[in-house]
Formats: structure tokens, C-alpha cells, sequence
């Protein structure tokens, strides 16, 4: 029969559905997880991760060297690495990338990453103007040094991140300056890329299409031919479409459906552990939650064990914290408790006995049945235990960005993946100069922490001061953990190459189609 | 001297309106619409008081459970009532078809209205508002309004009757123009009436059967567009409902439990299929062209 499985199948295209329509495809400043999965198949870091384990493979970089003291490291370039030009992919390409990434003026979310790296902070606020004097220098044409603050564990986990991948810089100059965030040069058409793919069509709100790289230097391990992404913010829609083979692989499973799947389908339904955290983020310089009080209140009154067995039942495990437990072997011990008496008690010291006086405030979504699900039990557990009335509002995933970078919101609906395999990628996210913090808290004990473990390789030490750091997380409670992710998704038996792995990222130069007979 | 003429040898003259009502009464069709109508009006205005549950309480434990002796209907995935939540539905639908429905009435024919009758100049220049109005993406113009006067119901309504009043604004005037020149609106202003007094005592009643027709039209099509702009989160907000969200939620989940598709999906089509009966009848009951009986 045609239709796209089928001949996608036969053909090498992968179908797939991607979630929301991607906010950017600009490496630098993406920050969701659906425009992550499209970049990482247009763009390629110095190292890659291993598909499996995710341990860091070579990328561009074909091998590396570390100093003895673990703060210098030496990438030696694949000089058969080119763009999908046909220029080759230099030290001094990530040098640009990296000083785009550090301009105050682009205004990068995920800029704090990077300052890891000697004198980066330093360049990003203004307080050296030479990016000679950053710690990264090219040795050769194809010899990249880099120098760190300190020895970090994560740093090679760390390339494998969008935000770290290199940009053509002759590509980035037509299209407009190196600081504008509204940078053309994402368009397709414009998009020149290292990945393993290259971009062919992005319309808005129907697909994004990408094609095989040939200038890709391992183009002879990619075996997909082109990759449609489809940008369905629904589940439903995506289930049927999955249903009647139009596409490979789903986003995620409507909630109704996953028990039927499994009792019926349970070779077609992925359900696995997923280092992720959902949860709702306090916009803490607007009263009431101003007040650390009023935030524990609300996060102790909620029963999330009832959320994730009733209202998600995909497995998700409740989260009391930030950081997933045994994340490369740390989970923390400090947990918001679920108790409605106390959270009562400390409304009422807060000055709203039985919810009296709150004001009305509303929490933001994104469009979404599941979080819309989410939103009215958690709604409704505040009201019978606090007496608060919350009202609910919702978003589509870009104006939903957009308000809740710009402060814009009262609680909103807030969710992280890993973005590498330490707790590092979760505690770092509210320091106070981080872009992905968004709630206004600033704490100066927590951002000594987080950077005292940066300078720390031994790993029980740093666990030590994670640790510490995720206590005043909870105390502070500047956002309220609900669960933790499980990967949910669909995915036809004709896709081979496509391993689990609680990132849950699936490198596509790996993945091919292929039926069984 | 005893007068031989009883009152009830004369033949009573009838108005137009009592000929109406007349007409309407053995419509039987009209009739049962109508009594539908006040039903599910009576409901609604009755429900606070009448409602099985609270439209809000969860019972999450149980979640979506089949029609059953305790829960009529069933309940929805959170473990509400549904037949609670189809009838606070129903205030929400039932508010905005009319509040909304009688904002673009009072406008449209208004606005058409006169229009038509004055013609010329003022005519040209209101129609072109209205033509101005018309090529407005109209989703633009409600979320414009939606966001700079802030979220809420009794906005919505005024918003949705905003934008439906302008067809009918068009139907009114075309109907004017057909009517305007005829001998009973000469002989109107050659009584001396004025021009206020003839629009509304012999233009008016003569142009009802085509809005009466279009008003049953509207009142389904703002329902559904209140469903619409309540999913997009510019309407009603959780844990509120109206019919359309109902029904639109319905759908996602029609294999698994097809009862919170079912019976709103039902509530709406009879209330629906009343209104167009009750419309034919009043159509037809209204018109003065036909012969009295």
C-alpha cells in the first residue's frame, strides 16, 4: 500500500514527528528540545555522543588531548570534516561560534555553559573586550586549544550540546550581523551546516526537511536518505497519524492510549526512563511568590504520586527534587515533603489563612493536552488544600517562550531535560546569570556551590556540594518539581539504528529504515 | 332599546403579532423546538441549584468510568460528572449564543437598517466600514481584543457579537432597499410618520423572516466558535466548560470512552435542530405576505 511508512521505508526516509513547531534552529540560541533534535542532524560539535552509552565519540574532532592538570585540552580537527558547502570545518569556525555564543548582544540563553572556559564570564560582561585574551585559540588550521577555569568533569559531555557546535562564519556575515538574534541564515536555503544532514525545507507549522550531507566526512555511515520532521503539538493527532502509517516515530502517546498500547501493541510503544524534570517554575519577583513561604506552600500541597498514577500514567516517577535520581550515580537526598498541614501553616503565615486575600494569579502552559491535564488536577489539589483559586492560561510553544522569558507569567509550566549526562546540566540552570533560570531567583550560596563544583574532578566531592546545593533548591523552592520523564513515544518496527537511552537522543547518522520479513 | 349587535357578531381584528403567534402554535415542529429551548434554558439557569456534583470536584482515583447509576453519563478522565459538566456547559454555551447572537443583532440591524434607509452617501460610507470590517482576519481582531482588555467571558461574548454582526448588517440592508420604495412605506411617510418611526413600525417587522433565519444560523456558529477560542486559550478556562469544549475533548478520546463525545455531541445537536425548528417556524409564522386564515 502507499503511503509514507512504506515508501519511506523502501525509500530511506525517516517520518517523524517532532512535537511544536521548532522556536529557532540557530544552535546558539535554541533552547527546546524538539529544535535540538533538527539541529543536531544539521550540525556536528568536536565530539559526538555514542549512540548507546553516550559516552563522547569523535566528531569533528578526531582525537583530543588533556593536560595532566585536566584544565588544557587539545582537539585535533578531521580535516576531511567540511561544510555542506564543501569548506572545511576549521579551529577557527568554533573560535567564531564560541565568541558568537559569549557577545552579551546575542543574548544566548544557554551562554553561561560555556564559562567553563578561562576568561569567558569575563569576555560576556564586558570586562575584557579582546576574545583573543578567551581561553581557546587555534594552534593550526585544524588544532583547537582550550583552556579552563578548572578541571570539569562534564566539559567533553559538554561539546556534544547544540549550544557548543561550530557556525560557518561566511554564512552567518551575509545573512546579517554575528550578534543579531534575527540572523537569517537558519532559513533554508541559507543553512550551511556540518552535520550529517542538510537543510532542504522548513515551512512553517507543516514540516521541516532535511537530506543527506554528501560532504559529510562519515557520509558512508549515514543510510537515511532525508529525514521529514513534523511539527504536531497534539498527541492524538500524531497517534492517528501513526496509526494509519504516515508516520515513523511519534513525539509522545496520548495518555489514554499508552495502557492500550501496551496491552495491545507493546512492540510499537517505547516507555523508558528519561533524564527529565517536569515542573512549574515561580516567577518569584512578583508577589505572592515573592515569599519562599507562599512557593513551599504550593509545592508541598500537591499529591503528585495521584499525578503520575491518574493524570500522565506513562510510569513517570514524582519528583521531590530537581535533579532525576541516580543521575551518573547521584541522587539527592533533599525532597520538598508532600504534607497539606504545613503547607496550610505557612499560608497562613504568609498572610492567607485558608487561601484568604491570595491574589489572583494565573498559571501559563503551552498548548498541549497533556499539560492542560496536569494543570487543572494540580489547580484543583491547591484549591481543596490551600483555598486558592488559580486561573489557567495557555500558549502555542513560541509566544509560550517568549512570555516566560520575558518575566511575563506568574507560575509556568517548566521542564528540563539533560542536556549531558551529569547533575551539573540540571543545578547549573538556576544560577543567576543562567538565561534558562526564568524565574528571577538569585542565590549567592547556590551559585558559589555550583561553581566551586565545576573546579572539583573528584566526583563524591562534587556530589557533596550538589548536594548542598539542591537542599537550598528546595528550600527556596523557586520551582516545584512534579515528576520525572519517561521517554514515551511510537516507533514502527522498519526503524533500525534507534537505541534507547535516558537522554533520549538518537544521533540519526545511525539510524535507517528496514523491514523485517 | 336593547341593541340586537352583540360584540361577538363582530369580526375581531387581528394584528399581525397575534396572526403569528397563531401560525406558530400549530407548527408542531416550531412548537416542540421551542419547549427544547426553554428545557435546556431552564436547566441552565436552575443548574447551581439542581446539579448532581460540583462541576470541579475530581475524584482522580477513578477517573473515566462508563454510564452508571451513581454517575448518569459517566464521568470525565479526572472523574467528574459529565452529566454535571454538560449542564454547566450549557450555561456557558447557551450565555454566549444569545448574549452574543442579540450583540450582533442589536448592531447589525441597526446598522443595516439605517443604511438602507437613508441610502446614498451615508449608505456608501457605512457599508464600506463594513467592508473594511469584513477584511479584518477576524481571529486577529478578537485576540487583538482578547489581549488588550484582558481575558473574560462577558468580553467574549461582546467580542464574538462584534464580529457577527457584520453579515448582518448586509442581509438588513439588502432587504431595506428591497422594501424601501415600496407603496406602504410611501403611504407611511405620507401620514407624516417619522423616519425613525417607519423603520421600526413597518420596515422592521417586514425584513424579520430573513433575520430570524440568520439569527438561527449564528447562535450555532458563535457556540462553536466559543469552543474554538476557548482550546486556543483565549476563551473559557479549566476547570469551566462549555458544549464545544466538551465535544472538542470528546473527540481526542472517542475509542477509549466514547460517552464524553456521545452525550455532549447529543446535547448540542438537539438544542441545535430546536433553534433551526423553532427559526422555520418563527420564519414562517412572521411573514406578512402570508395569507391570514
Amino acid at each position: 500500500m502507499e503511503n509514507n511508512v512504506n515508501t519511506g521505508t523502501a525509500k530511506q526516509i525517516l517520518h517523524l514527528g517532532n512535537g511544536g513547531e521548532p522556536p529557532s534552529l540557530d544552535p546558539h540560541l535554541s533552547t527546546a528540545v524538539n529544535s535540538g533534535n533538527i539541529i543536531s542532524a544539521l550540525l556536528e560539535g568536536l565530539v559526538t555522543p555514542d549512540p548507546v552509552t553516550l559516552k563522547p565519540v569523535p566528531g569533528v574532532a578526531a582525537s583530543w588531548d588533556i593536560s595532566d592538570d585536566l584544565t588544557t585540552y587539545t582537539f585535533h580537527l578531521n580535516p576531511a570534516a567540511r561544510w555542506s558547502n564543501g569548506d572545511p570545518v576549521q579551529a577557527s569556525d568554533f573560535i567564531y561560534a564560541w565568541q558568537r555564543l559569549l557577545m552579551p548582544t546575542l543574548a544566548a540563553e544557554y551562554v553561561y555553559q560555556l564559562f567553563v572556559i578561562e576568561n569567558a564570564e569575563a569576555f560576556y560582561k564586558g570586562e575584557i573586550d579582546d576574545f583573543r585574551e578567551v581561553g581557546v585559540s587555534a594552534v593550526d588550521k585544524f588544532t583547537l586549544k582550550v583552556k579552563l577555569n578548572a578541571p570539569t568533569a562534564y566539559f567533553l559531555s559538554l561539546l556534544s550540546h547544540p549550544s557548543t557546535f561550530p557556525v560557518h562564519p561566511e554564512t552567518i556575515q551575509k545573512h546579517g550581523d554575528i550578534d543579531d538574534p534575527g540572523n537569517l541564515w537558519t532559513r533554508a536555503g541559507n543553512y550551511v551546516g556540518n552535520g550529517p544532514f542538510v537543510l532542504t525545507e522548513w515551512a512553517l507549522n507543516r514540516i521541516v526537511r532535511v537530506e543527506k550531507n554528501p560532504y559529510y566526512w562519515d557520509a558512508k555511515t549515514v543510510r537515511l536518505q532525508e529525514v521529514r520532521f513534523y511539527p504536531i503539538d497534539n498527541f492524538v493527532t500524531e497517534e492517528r497519524m501513526f496509526r494509519s502509517n504516515t508516520l515513523h516515530l511519534t513525539a509522545g502517546v496520548p495518555e489514554e492510549k499508552i495502557a492500550v498500547y501496551v496491552r495491545d501493541n507493546s512492540g510499537l510503544i517505547n516507555i523508558s526512563p528519561y533524564l527529565g524534570t517536569y515542573f512549574y517554575r515561580f516567577n518569584v519577583n512578583q508577589p505572592p511568590f515573592d515569599d519562599s513561604r507562599v512557593r513551599r506552600a504550593l509545592s508541598m500541597a500537591i499529591n503528585r504520586q495521584q499525578i503520575v498514577s491518574a493524570v500522565t500514567k506513562g510510569g513517570q516517577i514524582p519528583a521531590y527534587n530537581l535533579t532525576p535520581a541516580n543521575t551518573l550515580g547521584y541522587t539527592p537526598t533533599a525532597k520538598i515533603p508532600f504534607d497539606i498541614k504545613a503547607a496550610r501553616r505557612l499560608m497562613a503565615e504568609s498572610g492567607y489563612p485558608q487561601g484568604k486575600g491570595f491574589p489572583k494569579v494565573e498559571l501559563l502552559y503551552n498548548t498541549s493536552e497533556g499539560h492542560r491535564k496536569i494543570a487543572i488536577a494540580i489547580q484543583q489539589m491547591w484549591k481543596i488544600a490551600l483555598g486558592i483559586e488559580i486561573r489557567l492560561y495557555n500558549q502555542d510553544w513560541k509566544a509560550f517562550l517568549e512570555t516566560e522569558k520575558n518575566g511575563d507569567f506568574s507560575i509556568a509550566r517548566g521542564g528540563w531535560i539533560g542536556d549531558y549526562l551529569d547533575p551539573n546540566s540540571f543545578l547549573d540552570m538556576f544560577l543567576t546569570n543562567s538565561g534558562n533560570n526564568r524565574t528571577g531567583w538569585s542565590n549567592q550560596e547556590y551559585d558559589q556551590l555550583i561553581k566551586q563544583s565545576g573546579r572539583i574532578a573528584e566526583m563524591d566531592d562534587r556530589f557533596e556540594l550538589f548536594q548542598q546545593a539542591e537542599k537550598i533548591l528546595v528550600d527556596e523552592s523557586p520551582i516545584m518539581p512534579i515528576y520525572n520523564y519517561t521517554a514515551i513515544y511510537l516507533k514502527s518496527p522498519d526503524v533500525k539504528g534507534w537505541y534507547g537511552n535516558v537522554l533520549n537522543k538518537h544521533p540519526l547518522k545511525y539510524v535507517y529504515l528496514e523491514r523485517d520479513n | 332599546m336593547s341593541s340586537s349587535l352583540s360584540r361577538s357578531d363582530v369580526e375581531q381584528g387581528r394584528s399581525l403579532w397575534q396572526d403569528a403567534i397563531a401560525r406558530l402554535w400549530k407548527n408542531r415542529l416550531a412548537m416542540i423546538g421551542l419547549y427544547v429551548l426553554f428545557f435546556m434554558v431552564l436547566i441552565a439557569l436552575l443548574t447551581p441549584w439542581i446539579a448532581p456534583y460540583s462541576y470541579e470536584a475530581q475524584k482522580l482515583d477513578i477517573g473515566a468510568v462508563a454510564p452508571n447509576a451513581q454517575h448518569w453519563l459517566g464521568t470525565d478522565t479526572f472523574g467528574r460528572d459529565l452529566l454535571t459538566r454538560i449542564m454547566y456547559g450549557g450555561r456557558v454555551s447557551l450565555a454566549v449564543g444569545f448574549i452574543a447572537t442579540a450583540v450582533a443583532l442589536l448592531i447589525g440591524v441597526l446598522w443595516g437598517a439605517i443604511a438602507g434607509y437613508i441610502g446614498g452617501r451615508t449608505d456608501a460610507v457605512m457599508m464600506r466600514i463594513v467592508d473594511i470590517l469584513y477584511a479584518l482576519p477576524f481571529m486577529i481582531f478578537i485576540i487583538l481584543l482578547m489581549v488588550v482588555f484582558g481575558r473574560s467571558i462577558l468580553l467574549l461574548f461582546l467580542a464574538i457579537g462584534c464580529v457577527e454582526w457584520l453579515t448582518m448588517a448586509r442581509i438588513v440592508r439588502g432587504q431595506v432597499l428591497a422594501i424601501r420604495h415600496q407603496e406602504f412605506v410611501d403611504a407611511a411617510i405620507v401620514i407624516g410618520l417619522s423616519h425613525w418611526q417607519i423603520i421600526y413600525r413597518h420596515i422592521i417587522p417586514n425584513i424579520l423572516g430573513p433575520i430570524i433565519v440568520y439569527i438561527t444560523l449564528t447562535i450555532p456558529s458563535v457556540m462553536l466558535l466559543e469552543a474554538f477560542l476557548s482550546f486556543l486559550g483565549l476563551g473559557i478556562q479549566p476547570p469551566q466548560s462549555s458544549w464545544g469544549l466538551l465535544i472538542s475533548y470528546g473527540v481526542e478520546t472517542m475509542e477509549e470512552y466514547p460517552w464524553l463525545l456521545i452525550f455532549p455531541g447529543l446535547v448540542l445537536s438537539i438544542t441545535l435542530f430546536s433553534l433551526n425548528f423553532l427559526g422555520d417556524g418563527l420564519r414562517d409564522a412572521l411573514d406578512p405576505k402570508a395569507s391570514k386564515d
